[in-house]
């Protein structure tokens, strides 16, 4: 699971949560691969990410010190923001752990890559 | 040893390992007098008599042990010389119309098995000994006996038995009465006082209103039938007087659990035994039963399991029924003779009750199953889908609901591809292919409000199986639409003729044909759903679909999984979306046998 795809996951859907966001990480296994670098197209999903969430995630993944603290106003020509951002979102994936909602303590498993 | 022992031996092996998992017993070289015999169990149909037949030519069986569900017996030969005899003649032979070959092995003891009988009865099966006293059985015999002498009461001379009818007339040819022609010959008193006794004992909940007297002559016996649905209410009960007599039940699969009907007992069959199962009575002189069934005890044997041939005299069963008169209410609809439109009228109701059961046993679990298999026949992907997927904006989110094996993931750059799924086992393909999967319920989608810019819905939407849990779907994925953002479903059609044939009808060379099939007979599957026949137009919206699972492994027996399905009326989509509201319909077309919506959400 990389951090773009936990970005967007709530557990809104348990009764009696209302936000359901962001969602902890327990993080057992994580990887880091090699992903295929295109600045436009990270300039172009920046505006849906969710960047307190993605500096959390981080931090509970033990990445922290790779991403910014937040998005700078021309972030769309800063080549080194934009690597950065890349290699946080789509380069960092869990493995294995647990997704813990914030309002109920629910855990929803991660295995193999796949949220449940 | 020869290559054909080996194999024998192999296999023995092999069986041996199967039994081995129930009971502690192990395989000696040398010969004795107690057998497994794997091939040949209650399971396979075999009963205690086939067995006994097979083997006493070789020798004298003192014991055989078949336990319910199980497809081995254990015998005990009276001496080890019998039980090498048997070994040799028939180890590895084809015999009691088996469909593979049986195979024997000494084993150094039979297990201690509490009911060596398997006895264990079918649900609502209920024999109570001692129903009449000794006098009223006689008093019974007489009257009964008279009435054959001077053929009183209507019915004649069956093939088999002497058979005659009180009340209403049962048919033997089709199991049934008719309930709106009632005969002249009266219940007689006394039998009417036994109704009475049997519902103050709580057995039946009223008497009934029709007899049947059997007289069976030694030899002689009736074949397994289950007495129609819509013949009588929910039971049946038999009161055997003169010799008692060995019945046997025979359950959907073939099993035979034996029930021994011992004289001035009463049989009464209610629920599954009544509905479900069949029931008769080998023609045969004598039955094999354990000597403790008689109530005959061996000094030397105190158990009482060892066999003891009991011979049949004449024996005379008045069997009661209480006629139906409308159809038949049961809950075992898959057994059930009702008309074909009460059944599809409960149907809707049946679904609602049990919506989550219905796809959880038929959908989830099923596509787990064959998550393999089903992928490798799904990689081609539909070219307005694909045209679908390429028109939405660079940089957008992409999210595939119910993506299968992700073969709609990838086929273009620019997109942040998500595949939402509930089958794990789908998912790990997903995965390996290297995209991003997330395990989630279509009726609570675990993502944020407005994030995606797309959606699809392939092939999904008709495995939800009320129209309620539809339009909910639809609702989840418009709220994780972004504003302005597109939603494309594929729901499989119930006319699969729109365009000049789809893919999946041209599969069947018979739907070439210009006549139409006639009506194929309605099987009916889990929760009393129609089964569909692969390949055919689809008769019913709401129905299970075969799926043949093939293993590479081919050893591997062939299993086929019903997975249920509601297949769209034109136009039906269209409602649902503007049902579920906040969407609005832009394109709506029929493609390769589905019905397909494109909408925006507002």
């Amino acid at each position: 699971m990389k951090l773009l795809t936990h970005n967007m996951l709530t557990s809104k859907a348990i009764k009696q949560v209302n936000t359901g966001y962001p969602l902890l990480i327990e993080a057992r296994d994580v990887k880091v691969s090699e992903v295929e670098f295109n600045p436009e197209f990270i300039a172009k999903i920046i505006p849906k990410v969710d960047w307190d969430c993605l500096r959390r995630a981080a931090e509970q993944l033990g990445h922290l010190d790779k991403i910014p603290a937040s998005v700078p106003d021309t972030y769309e020509n800063q080549q080194e923001f934009l690597k950065q951002a890349h290699h946080v979102l789509l380069e960092i994936e869990l493995i294995n752990g647990d997704l813990v909602c914030p309002e109920s303590n629910r855990k929803f498993p991660v295995t193999d890559g796949i949220p449940n | 040893m020869k290559k054909t022992d080996r194999k024998l031996h192999k296999k023995q092996v092999k069986a041996l390992n199967i039994v081995k998992k129930d009971y502690l017993i192990n395989s000696c070289e040398e010969a004795t007098r107690n057998l497994l015999v794997c091939n040949a169990g209650l399971m396979t149909g075999t009963s205690r008599e086939d067995l006994l037949q097979a083997l006493e030519k070789y020798g004298k069986v003192e014991n055989i042990i078949m336990m319910p569900r199980k497809s081995y017996s254990f015998v005990v030969m009276n001496c080890v010389e019998d039980s090498k005899r048997v070994m040799e003649e028939l180890n590895g032979n084809m015999f009691l119309d088996s469909n593979a070959p049986i195979f024997f092995l000494f084993i150094d003891q039979v297990p201690e098995i509490e009911d060596p009988w398997g006895t264990a009865t079918p649900p609502g099966l209920q024999v109570l000994p001692d129903f009449v006293s000794a006098e009223e059985e006689n008093c019974l015999l007489g009257i009964f006996s008279a009435m054959f002498e001077n053929e009183e009461g209507s019915g004649g001379d069956l093939k088999n038995r002497r058979v005659k009818h009180f009340g209403f007339e049962f048919d033997y040819s089709t199991n049934n009465i008719d309930a709106n022609k009632p005969i002249s010959s009266r219940i007689p008193d006394k039998c009417h006082d036994l109704m009475e006794r049997m519902v103050s004992m709580g057995l039946i909940p009223h008497v009934g209103d029709q007899l049947t007297a059997n007289l069976y002559s030694p030899g002689q016996g009736i074949p397994p039938h289950t007495d129609s649905h819509s013949c009588c209410t929910d039971w049946l009960c038999s009161l055997s007087l003169g010799s008692s007599i060995l019945m046997e039940l025979k359950d959907p699969q073939e099993e035979i659990c034996p029930v021994w009907l011992p004289s001035r007992s009463l049989l009464v069959l209610r629920e599954e035994a009544r509905y479900c199962w069949k029931h008769g009575i080998t023609p045969r002189h004598s039955d094999i039963i354990p000597s403790c069934l008689t109530g005959k005890r061996d000094a030397e044997q105190p158990r009482g399991n060892e066999l003891t041939l009991h011979k049949r005299e004449t024996r005379l069963s008045l069997t009661f029924r209480k006629s139906l008169k409308g159809e038949c209410e049961c809950k075992f609809r898959n057994f059930c003779d009702r008309k074909r439109s009460t059944v599809l009228d409960d149907l809707s109701e049946s679904l609602t009750l049990n919506a989550a059961t219905v796809e959880s046993r038929m959908v989830h679990q099923v596509y787990e199953e064959i998550a393999a298999h089903f992928s490798e026949t799904r990689h081609k992907p539909w070219p307005r889908v694909v045209d679908f997927v390429m028109s939405l904006p660079y940089g957008g989110v992409l999210l595939d609901v119910g993506c299968g094996n992700g073969k709609y993931l990838g086929v273009r750059d620019g997109l942040v591809e998500i595949g939402s799924d509930f089958s794990h086992n789908l998912l790990k393909i997903v995965r390996d292919r290297g995209f991003q999967g997330v395990r989630s319920d279509m009726l609570y989608l675990g993502f944020k409000d407005g994030i995606a810019c797309g959606i699809i819905c392939i092939a999904v939407l008709h495995h939800l199986s009320t129209p309620d849990r539809r339009i909910f779907a639809i609702q989840e994925m418009t709220r994780v639409l972004e504003k302005g953002g597109r939603l494309l479903i594929y729901v499989w059609a119930k006319d699969q003729k729109k365009e000049e044939m789809s893919s999946y009808l041209k599969q069947n060379k018979k739907n070439f044909k210009s006549k139409s099939a006639p009506e194929s007979s309605l099987q009916l599957g889990e929760f009393g759903l129609p089964v569909h026949k692969n390949r055919t137009d689809f008769q019913y919206q709401d129905l299970l679909v075969p799926w043949k699972l093939k293993s590479s492994d081919v050893s591997v027996e062939e299993k086929t999984f019903n997975r249920y399905y509601h297949v769209f009326q034109e136009g039906e989509l269209e409602d649902l979306i503007s049902a579920a509201g906040n969407l609005i319909v832009t394109e709506s077309y029929y493609d390769q046998g589905n019905w397909c919506c494109v909408c925006k959400k507002m």
